[in-house]
């Protein structure tokens, strides 16, 4: 490796080093262990053709490390921070590895989840990964997102989710020959116990503490799982469509302490029907198959995010079905006026479909952009005496 | 008598495994990594790119691009390679049915064009084997274990190209406050993905080297 002696380069490096002894020393001891009074001459240019760029960005397959922090708060864990760390390439939405610690404060519980992907072939169609954890899961991650739950429950002591504890792990096998098709393929063991409320804390809320955490059916669950996707994983801003199924089987031909199967499915649509308007349509129907549910896994509708002008959680069952429909209308910049429609049941009984007179809502609302807050006024059309109900959403709605 | 379900899960996955085996089907090869003065290079070639399909759509005068992205990674023991350069080098090609020629554009931003008469010339121009310098040597350590990794991509047809396409046969100009018409991109990506005209890619690694132990070629004294 060549090197420049020359006295003007020692002088000015001297000068700089009784200058800035601090800022200076680091950067240039660290490119030359042999000599301080010396610096690296740059290294020569290397010449390619024309059409060869350098990628500032990296390449696809490039394992990057990512950090993972953030916070939940809820009416169970109370304040639970979360850092941690991935590695993730380009090429596959799973990270290749993470891991990530909690705590839950106010149960005074640590709570961690860590996991692999292990992509097989260039362009990855299959791939394995496993997980385990020890986390506080929910159900109704469908209706509102962790993150909206974590702002209702700080600011308004609303907590929209039931939560229950799991530990265990999951083994999943992954089938995607293209982007916008996925197969996979699992077994999940874990072990499942109730949690209750342990907070209260919140900034405002119009009840003085948060509801009850609901109490599951403690045991321990061995499934299969076996998952559908087609379309993009997320449906692209300017419009698309995205279907997703899923289906569990608890108990035989694995042991643990629940037997059943059931099936989720959900399809979404977005469409721009004029520069200034959009329409949005979602339908998710789930049906228990063969066995019994366990509390935990009952499926609820009313309120929030399913049907807007029935009371929260209204109804439940081991079947149910709800299709939403909004039309936008851009009022003004970054403003948007809705109009929309919810309908939907959830009973008991797979063979009583017939039997059900649908909820049926209707109203209309204001978003903020596309997503980040809304009010909405529903009104219950099949009871004339119902009152029309607001709601506030900070997030998108589906 | 109920079968092992461990036995059809292992045939489950065997049959999901050997489908990769087929994965480098453009028949990308990466030769030598050399030295030339004081600059490492790398030899590549792509043997099989072509496909009746692919070859047919090209000459009926849809666009194609193809793409090398080339990088030089250090092993790393128990950890995941290093990337230590990433360049890309993106090639679009025409085929122009009245004097019957290719033309293909150089660059992402299409800066330089150059016209091959023949489909023999224009394989030898996009797939022949070609040296690329990648970095001088001394910005590698020079006991530190690398390799360099080639990816080829040839996109025989992309939503932005049948935009194109679509634009030149009704005579409009794209206005983007216009909702989107015709296909759904959606759609058009399933049936892209369906119809063979999707990417079509292959990586190909070189030998592992040391930066101290890299010799000349021979041709070169």
């Amino acid at each position: 490796m060549r090197r420049a002696r020359s006295p003007g380069v020692l002088l000015a490096a001297a000068w700089a080093l009784a200058a800035v002894p601090v800022l200076a020393a680091v950067p240039v001891l660290a490119a030359q262990p042999d000599s301080s009074l010396t610096r690296e001459v740059p290294t020569p240019v290397v010449v390619r053709p024309a059409d060869w760029e350098t990628l500032s960005t990296g390449l696809p397959e490039e394992a990057r490390f990512r950090p993972i922090y953030g916070l939940r708060y809820n009416r169970v864990d109370g304040p639970a921070p979360t850092v941690g760390a991935a590695f993730q390439t380009g090429r596959s939405p799973a990270p290749v590895l993470f891991a990530q610690g909690m705590y839950a404060y106010s149960r005074k519980r640590p709570l961690y989840e860590a996991g692999f992907t292990v992509p097989f072939g260039d362009r990855p169609q299959f791939s394995l990964g496993g997980v385990v954890y020890r986390r506080t899961a929910t159900e109704d991650d469908w209706i509102v997102t962790p993150g909206e739950n974590t702002l209702f429950a700080l600011v308004a002591r609303t907590d929209y989710q039931d939560d229950y504890e799991a530990q265990g792990g999951r083994v999943t096998a992954t089938w995607s020959p293209g982007s916008d098709f996925e197969l996979r393929g699992g077994v999940r063991i874990e072990t499942q116990r109730s949690l209750s409320t342990r907070t209260r804390i919140s900034l405002t809320g119009r009840h003085p503490v948060f509801r009850p955490n609901p109490a599951i059916q403690d045991g321990d669950e061995q499934a299969l799982t076996l998952g559908v996707r087609i379309g993009p994983a997320e449906v692209p801003f300017r419009g698309g469509l995205h279907g997703e199924a899923q289906y569990e089987r608890s108990g035989d031909p694995l042991q643990g302490d629940f037997e059943y199967g059931r099936a989720r499915g959900a399809l979404r649509y977005k469409a721009s029907l004029a520069p200034t308007r959009d329409f949005r349509a979602r339908l998710v129907a789930g049906s228990t198959l063969t066995g019994t549910l366990p509390a935990q896994k009952l499926w609820y509708l009313g309120g929030i995010g399913t049907l807007r002008g029935h009371d929260f959680k209204s109804s439940a069952g081991d079947q149910f079905f709800v299709a939403n429909a909004e039309l936008y209308q851009r009022a003004r910049k970054n403003l948007y006026v809705f109009s929309f429609l919810d309908c939907g049941a959830a009973w008991f009984g797979r063979d009583n479909l017939s039997r059900q007179q649908p909820g049926l809502d209707a109203g209309f609302g204001v978003r903020i952009s596309q997503g980040p807050a809304a009010v909405t006024i529903a009104k219950n059309l099949r009871d004339g005496d119902s009152k029309p109900r607001v709601g506030v959403r900070l997030g998108d709605t589906f | 008598m109920r079968r092992a379900p461990g036995l059809r899960a292992a045939v489950l996955v065997a049959l999901f495994l050997a489908a990769p085996a087929a994965a480098n089907d453009l028949g990308l090869f990466v030769g030598p990594v050399e030295l030339r003065g004081d600059v490492v290079t790398v030899t590549y070639r792509a043997e099989t790119p072509w496909t009746p399909r692919f070859t047919e759509t090209l000459l009926r005068g849809m666009p194609a691009t193809v793409t090398y992205e080339v990088g030089i990674w250090k092993k790393r023991t128990f950890w995941f390679d290093k990337l230590v350069l990433a360049i890309k080098s993106e090639r679009r090609v025409f085929h122009d049915p009245w004097d019957h020629t290719f033309r293909v554009h150089m660059g992402s931003a299409r800066q330089k064009t150059k016209t091959v008469p023949t489909m023999e010339a224009l394989d030898e121009l996009l797939f022949g084997e070609r040296t690329l310098p990648l970095t001088p040597l001394a910005a590698l350590e020079p006991e530190g274990r690398y390799y360099v990794s080639v990816r080829l991509t040839i996109r025989p047809l992309t939503a932005e190209d049948l935009d194109e396409v679509e634009d030149w046969l009704s005579g409009e100009v794209k206005n983007p406050e216009q909702p989107e018409r015709g296909v759904p991109g959606y759609l058009l990506g399933i049936a892209v993905n369906v119809s063979g005209l999707g990417d079509r890619t292959a990586l190909a690694r070189s030998e592992t080297f040391r930066p101290s132990r890299l010799e000349a070629p021979d041709s070169i004294p």
